[in-house]
């Protein structure tokens, strides 16, 4: 391989990491404002059980119905892009929390072994 | 965010009609990153290079003048990378800026620091934009010139 050919593909390779490194920067931020959004329900919901605490009458579930289902739907949606950043990034998650290759067959931290994952990648 | 989102849509628009943009259009990272990199080889060179080479120096950047010419190739570069999909790669390159305008890290006056907040402040309020729902990119970081 002559220099230039080198050099290209090394500035494929680094544009190619570049590209990734911004989409998965882009995800976090995502998340992250999620979860914002997240706390924000949960305090809301906190405010109205407070205030019907202090008037003795409890509100009824229905009422806060709705930020329990936002907030569930948030949470689908960080798990989403989480399962997005793994297949972005070549990675999967262990159960026990180690990040490994997305090719791995067992992790290299406890020894799990990857059963569903290989059978939804035959799937797909 | 909307509303901005909206105001792209339309800005983009408006630069269609141009015939240049056509034209520009597929190069506008390589302006983009391309004009911040010969802007850091300029601060790099002066910083490095001895006193008496910077009359050949100021020939390629001053005379040429390659200086000037990347700062327009930046501002282009970042408005049509603003309005296109590749609107997430704006932030990080405005980061850049703020680099560049602060190095080599030594005599920074006040209105560079102040330059480089302004840089680092937009990068982030666009880094928050394009994390939004409402920000118009697109995940393969190509085929942005469809419309
Ligand atoms: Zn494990």
């Amino acid at each position: 391989m002559s220099f230039f050919d080198k050099l290209k593909s090394g500035v494929a390779e680094a544009g190619n990491k570049a590209k990734i490194a911004v989409e998965v920067n882009r995800l976090k931020m995502q998340n992250s404002s999620k979860q914002k959004e997240i706390d924000q329900e949960y305090q809301h919901i906190g405010k109205m059980v407070f205030d019907s605490l202090e008037r003795e009458s409890m509100c009824s579930p229905e009422q806060l119905q709705p930020m329990v289902d936002r907030i569930v739907q948030l949470q689908d949606e960080i798990q989403l892009n989480l399962h997005q950043i793994n297949a972005i990034a070549d990675e999967k998650k262990c159960t026990c929390g180690h990040t490994v290759p997305v090719a791995a067959r067992f992790c290299p931290e406890c020894g799990h072994q990857f059963i569903e994952i290989e059978k939804q990648e035959g799937d797909v | 965010m909307q509303q901005f989102s909206v105001v792209l849509q339309e800005t983009r628009k408006w630069f269609q009609s141009f015939r240049l943009y056509g034209v520009l259009a597929p190069f506008e990272l390589h302006l983009l990153f391309g004009a911040l990199g010969i802007q850091f080889l300029h601060e790099l060179l002066y910083a490095i290079l001895p006193y008496s080479s910077h009359h050949a120096l100021s020939v390629i950047f001053e005379t040429i003048p390659l200086l000037v010419i990347s700062h327009y190739a930046f501002w282009i570069g970042a408005w049509m990378t603003l309005v296109s999909g590749n609107v997430k790669y704006l932030p990080y390159a405005l980061w850049i800026n703020a680099f560049v305008i602060l190095f080599p890290f030594k005599n920074i006056g006040l209105n560079d620091l102040v330059g480089a907040l302004v840089y680092v402040g937009l990068g982030y309020a666009l880094f928050r934009y394009t994390a939004s729902a409402y920000a118009n990119v697109n995940p393969s970081g190509r085929e942005t010139h469809k419309f």
